[in-house]
């Protein structure tokens, strides 16, 4: 399976079999994440998801949360926010470093929504996860955007 | 048998009918690197004054549903920088090079086309007679059939360069107009140039184009063009170079019927660059089709209907 | 070349070369995709370049200058010569090998902006030697058709995403000409992003071109040809860069932003607009990189100042170089604003149709005559467009 050279259309065929037959193997489930990365990185999200959601039922916590939070990326630029905010929230509830970037990318699809109130308990769940000051600088600066100014 | 796509103009032969409409492709270098320059049989430079021009201010283009307005207002960099500067880069493209001219007066028109005499590589002069007639009211000096013979006539005399004369599409007077510069000794005849017109802006309560008025380009035009070589090619026994909103190669194959011996592309290019490779290869499939192996298999043909009635 | 210069084309080739071509060689190549060229003067053939053009790719064979006309310039011509000519043909890059010891050679191709891409071991077989492989990429406006993948509606703004054909470099502040489905003219609008080969574009619909754009479907594909114009240079020296964006401009000043963030150039971002609608917070999200200090300003004061983006600035501007996009006014209200001391760069735009200087029609009557917006900008400095805002 030759991902490293960025050949993914040689890729696919592979992954197709493996896909077929060997559904439930870990190593499936782990290229469904590198593929489904390799086909956001190229506009493809239809297909991004359909790799990424067989990522997202590795039993490896990593591997689900990253292919988790890049599921809810794809639905997000489908259109599909409520299935974009599942993923995230999925994605949250791993714990760990990408739940803070889970919340934060809850919280954005919020605040475009317009409903800033969610936003901001968004990202103030997202502040609660991360101690990286330089994330949380960034999610402080959100916050101060999205405050009701009255 | 690949079918030969060679034309002539007068004693100028062509490798291809086609080629850039003047004003459409600047001084003949900025396409380089973005499109093959391989369908093209010359190039047309952008019409050249005397002196350079700053032409007018913007907004210089409208676009309309089906083609343009454009009022750029003339503007070069004048026949001296043009001889100096955009001449040799010209030469370097190894296509006959037809260089566009037009004047103020009548005067102008010949001293711009001395400067030129001699000059290397040029091919033809085309001969931009659109322009206004300042000096009577602003009129183009194409409308006027006397101007137009008097102009050619003394280029003839002066310069001994092929002459194209570029026409306006005046649809009520073009046979006369085309006859008086075929008489003067032009050697080809550019039909047409744009047709004045004007856009509104009522937001504003005003002419959209900082000119006032402009040219209309693009397939609106064709018709309008398409009639005009059809009749002039019919009466007067003089080369035709068709321009008038040429966008696909059907456009291409329709002016050839008609009577053209050579085509030139202007406002499809900023639409589609690669015009010209799909118009080439178009026509080559067309006359592939059909067996037809020179482009004068087709010049002319529609002709026929009339020439002989059933 | 043709066929009577090859006694003396064979002549200068065994001279030259330990493992010189016969003729045999040379008559191959003197139809395509053969490309074969020779210098003269006075009917003496004193050098002479082979090439071979396949597709977009062109093939240097050979180059050679006889003996004793060496170090004249002559190869530099003939290679000149050949690059213009690979330029007509539409090629995008010129490839040759080089023997790696021979350093008049390398030096000459790269001081033509030949840049070593590899290497072919033992590729001379009388000493061998190893070929370095040397590639040229000829000027860049590139023509293709782009797939849209993406259409993104963000309140009054929406990102339209391409993947191109080819990976593309560009320079924030450059633009691209877009086909409008439906239209005879293209669009041009600013790169917001170019990554890979995935390009994107924010637009809003207000004109019949953009208002076509938005309605696109993915899988659709559109014309495009890009990188145009002239992009923003970077700040001089210690210099912080101060963004000023109205409305639309942040299109521009986006990717300027993101890159002069990762330069680790501290960067002060004024974003202003109508209201917070066009603040869309995955945007906003991109902007908190850490070099970006961002100020939102809107006329309502729905989010961030109240006010307009020419009432916040500051009063002084020590050691920063000014990038500003916007409406007219805005840009005009700037330049009066900020000592004439401070550089200023300027992004505009006007009515095109070619966008590569053809035609004429986006002129900006400067100082020192009219230039194009589209060739000689869209970043201007403020020194060269004078009172043309007015």
């Amino acid at each position: 399976m030759d991902l490293g050279s960025g050949h993914i259309d040689q890729a696919l065929p592979s992954f197709e079999t493996l896909r077929t037959k060997f559904a439930h193997h870990e190593l499936t489930q782990r290229a469904g994440l590198l593929i489904g990365k390799a086909l956001f990185a190229r506009g493809d999200y239809k297909k991004a998801i359909e790799a990424l959601l067989i990522g997202t039922s590795s039993p490896i916590k990593e591997i689900r949360g990253e292919a988790l939070c890049w599921l809810g990326k794809a639905y997000w630029r489908v259109g599909e926010e409520e299935k974009a905010i599942g993923a995230f929230e999925r994605a949250a509830s791993q714990g760990g470093e990408i739940a803070a970037l889970a919340y934060v990318e809850i919280g954005n699809i919020k605040a475009e929504a317009g409903q800033r109130e969610e936003a901001q308990s968004a990202y103030r769940e997202a502040l609660k996860l991360t101690q990286d000051q330089a994330l949380r600088a960034r999610i402080e600066k959100l916050l101060e955007f999205t405050r009701e100014e009255l | 048998m690949t079918p030969c796509l060679e034309t002539h103009i007068g004693s100028l032969r062509l490798k291809t009918p086609l080629m850039p409409a003047s004003g459409t492709f600047g001084y003949g270098d900025e396409y380089l690197g973005i499109i093959s320059y391989e369908p093209l049989g010359a190039i047309v430079t952008k019409s050249l004054s005397l002196k350079p021009k700053r032409g007018n201010p913007p907004p210089r283009i409208h676009e309309l549903p089906c083609g343009m307005l454009n009022s750029i207002g003339l503007e070069n960099v004048g026949i001296k920088r043009f001889l100096e500067e955009k001449l040799p880069r010209l030469s370097e493209l190894g296509l006959p090079v037809v260089v566009s001219i037009f004047g103020e007066s009548e005067e102008e028109f010949l001293r711009v086309g001395e400067s030129l005499k001699g000059a290397p590589s040029v091919s033809a002069l085309e001969v931009n007679l659109s322009c206004p007639n300042v000096r009577k009211g602003g009129a183009a000096f194409g409308a006027d059939p006397e101007r137009v013979f008097h102009i050619i006539d003394n280029l003839k005399e002066r310069v001994d360069l092929p002459l194209w004369a570029k026409l306006p599409p005046d649809p009520f007077h073009i046979l006369e107009i085309a006859e008086a510069a075929q008489k003067a000794g032009a050697h080809a005849l550019t039909l047409v140039n744009t047709l004045p017109a004007m856009a509104m802006d009522i937001q504003r309560g005003r002419p959209v184009l900082g000119g006032i008025t402009g040219g209309l380009s693009g397939p609106a035009l064709m018709p309008v063009a398409l009639k005009m070589v059809y009749e002039v090619t019919r009466k007067l026994k003089i080369p035709v170079v068709a321009a008038g909103g040429i966008s696909r190669w059907e456009d291409a194959m329709a002016f050839l019927l008609a009577g053209a011996s050579a085509l030139q592309i202007g406002t499809a290019l900023f639409s589609n660059p690669r015009v010209f490779s799909e118009v080439h290869e178009g026509i080559l499939r067309f006359m592939r089709e059909r067996g037809m192996t020179t482009i004068e298999d087709l010049r002319g043909k529609a002709h026929e209907v009339e020439d002989h009635p059933l | 070349m043709a066929e009577e210069d090859l006694p003396q084309v064979l002549a200068i080739e065994k001279a030259s070369f330990t493992t010189p071509w016969g003729r045999w060689a040379f008559l191959v190549e003197l139809k395509p995709p053969g490309y074969a060229f020779v210098y003269e003067e006075e009917g003496r053939i004193l050098g002479y370049a082979v090439m071979r053009i396949v597709e977009d790719e062109g093939h240097l064979m050979n180059l050679s200058v006889a003996p004793p006309w060496r170090k004249r310039g002559i190869g530099s011509d003939l290679l000149r010569f050949c690059i213009e000519f690979c330029l007509h043909k539409g090629v995008s890059s010129l490839w040759l090998e080089v023997r790696e010891s021979n350093e008049a050679a390398i030096s000459l191709y790269q001081k033509m902006g030949f840049a070593v891409k590899g290497r072919r071991k033992s590729y001379y077989q009388d000493t061998g030697e190893d070929a370095l492989l040397m590639g040229l990429s000829l000027p860049r406006k590139i023509l293709q058709e782009a797939k849209v993948k993406a259409v993104r509606t963000m309140g009054p703004l929406c990102i339209l995403e391409l993947s191109l054909q080819s990976e593309i470099p560009f320079e924030p502040g450059q633009f691209v000409m877009i086909e409008a489905p439906g239209r005879p003219l293209m669009r041009p609008l600013s790169i917001f992003g170019l990554e890979k080969k995935m390009l994107k574009l924010l637009l809003r619909p207000v004109g019949t071109g953009t208002r076509a754009l938005v309605e696109v479907h993915t899988g659709q594909t559109l014309r495009v040809l890009l990188p145009l114009g002239k992009g923003y240079p970077m700040p001089q020296g210690r210099q912080k860069a101060w963004l000023l964006a109205g409305g639309m401009g942040i299109a521009s000043l986006f990717p300027l932003a993101l890159k002069l963030s990762r330069k680790g150039i501290p960067v002060r971002l004024l974003w202003g607009a109508r209201n917070s609608s066009w603040f869309p917070a995955p945007l906003l999200w991109q902007l908190t990189e850490k070099s970006i200090s961002l100020e939102l300003i809107t006329e309502d004061g729905s989010m961030g100042r109240k006010g307009l983006i020419t009432e916040v600035l500051p009063k002084e501007w020590e050691n920063a170089t000014v990038y500003a996009c916007g409406p007219k006014e805005m840009m005009k209200r700037i330049l009066s604003i900020i000592p004439p001391h401070v550089k200023v760069y300027v992004s505009l735009e006007e009515r095109m149709a070619c966008g590569v200087g053809a035609c004429q029609a986006c002129v900006l009557s400067g100082r020192g005559g009219n230039k194009l917006v589209c060739r000689d900008g869209p970043v201007f400095e403020r020194e060269e467009i004078g009172d043309s805002l007015s």
